[in-house]
């Protein structure tokens, strides 16, 4: 099952609109894929708290909920909210160990010219008109600084099903938008798409990019072994990103050579 | 989840590994039993050990080799189990049991646990304001499917799927980073 598959299986269960047989096939995909059950997890208590607020009339997050609590009771939650940030932020500084560190050798910001832009509208089979005009889009708000809308315009085009070549390039920029909204796991997910798409009018240089990539992002989720293996195939490729490649691996190898607490 | 490494692991009697790894799952198995049977937390936690010891001696007998396999008569061999203790103790319950309708909302508001509703709530304070709005709107409509909500934003329901996906992520990795 796709990802998109098993979300909207997510909703289906959660609504009893699922067969037993359709059941035992989505906690397989839990059992295979541990993350998934953690978001139909979070998706069923965040339903139950959203019931519980809407049978009391009340919305946390909306113009109907900002008149139902008293002042007093507004200081303390946002006292309770002040108390878990120190204690988030306390319990990191405290807990901060080498890994901690990786992702200051990683790249802050991917800068938007890094984006697959000109070179995606060369010519293929597809259909030019739905495909193309929502890549225009998509690159459109990316260079206007719209991440969001960005993001939710590749999406569509993934939907499209376009060519190989294209979707690698789609791929790699909304990894590239991920990564510059800090959602590294997403990043991560699209630079591995990017890089394993197979088909005509894959450029070896969209590989090498999303390598390189996929290591900084590694490094910014702590997964150095993965980071060095991405590092080093960059390094194989002798590209753009070869020296880049080389010195952050360097870097990292003499930080793993130090000893630990220095 | 690499099953192959469970079978590797039983195969070459590596038992931290095989510990390791029927830990990670246990926990999944043992939701789905609350989840879709009537075992009790302790019931289910009876089960899942019994489908291990049943599953892993498969395993060393040389009767599981392929990983997909082995989720398969984890997810049966665990209720297997429940039903059985159920056989050995009470016939009458087993058969109310056996025939019991497949899932409805209400029975997977056993798997709702306080402690994490409470982080949750205040993770919901915390979402970025572009996942706000939608949080918002899912809270004065509960029940709202994707196309509701499309219309509602004025975008296409796949966006609906991916922001709605992405606000539940985001609590996600908020919860996990208040355990």
């Amino acid at each position: 099952m796709t990802e998109k598959e098993i979300i909207q299986e997510i909703d289906r269960y959660i609504r009893g609109e699922l067969s037993g047989e359709e059941i035992d096939r989505l906690w397989m995909e839990f059992l295979k894929q541990p993350e998934y059950f953690k978001l139909f997890e979070t998706d069923l208590h965040f339903r139950q708290i959203a019931k519980e607020y809407k049978e009391k009339g009340e919305n946390p997050l909306g113009d109907a909920g900002s008149d139902s609590g008293t002042i007093t009771s507004r200081y303390r939650l946002w006292i309770a909210a002040a108390a878990v940030m120190l204690i988030v932020a306390g319990t990191q500084w405290f807990l901060q160990d080498r890994n901690g560190q990786l992702a200051h050798f990683a790249l802050t910001q991917i800068e938007v010219t890094q984006l697959a832009g000109v070179d995606i509208y060369r010519s293929s089979e597809d259909d030019h008109t739905a495909v193309e005009q929502q890549l225009g889009r998509a690159l459109g708000y990316a260079y206007d600084g719209n991440d969001q809308l960005a993001i939710e315009a590749f999406e569509e085009v993934i939907n499209l099903n376009p060519e190989a070549g294209k979707r690698m390039r789609v791929h790699l920029n909304l990894g590239i938008l991920y990564y510059n909204s800090g959602e590294y796991r997403e990043a991560a997910h699209h630079f591995e798409m990017a890089g394993d798409t197979e088909g005509d009018g894959v450029s070896t240089h969209i590989t090498e990019r999303a390598s390189w990539f996929l290591g900084n992002t590694y490094l910014h989720l702590e997964e150095v072994d993965k980071a060095i293996s991405k590092f080093e195939d960059v390094i194989a490729v002798n590209g753009r990103y070869h020296q880049q490649a080389s010195n952050l691996l360097r870097l990292i190898r003499e930080r793993d050579s130090e000893p630990a607490g220095s | 989840m690499d099953y192959s490494e469970l079978v590797r692991a039983v195969q070459e009697g590596d038992e931290r590994t095989v510990s390791r790894l029927c830990s990670k799952v246990s926990e999944i198995l043992k939701k789905y039993m609350i989840a879709e049977t009537e075992a009790s937390p302790e019931d289910a936690e009876d089960a899942v050990q019994k489908m291990f010891e049943y599953v892993i001696q498969k395993i060393r007998n040389g009767e599981i080799k392929r990983p997909k396999a082995l989720l398969a008569y984890m997810l049966k061999g665990t209720k297997h189990a429940y039903y059985k203790s159920l056989r050995d103790s009470d016939l009458h319950e087993l058969d109310e049991h056996q025939y019991r309708p497949v899932t409805g909302p209400g029975q997977l508001l056993k798997l709702i646990d306080e402690e994490r509703k409470e982080v949750l709530e205040k993770c919901i304070r915390f979402l970025k304001a572009h996942y706000r709005a939608l949080a918002g709107f899912l809270f004065d409509h509960p029940d709202a499917e994707s196309e509701d909500i499309a219309e509602h934003f004025d975008i296409s329901v796949n966006n609906a799927w991916t922001r709605k996906h992405r606000v539940i992520k985001q609590l996600r990795e908020c919860a996990e980073n208040h355990r």
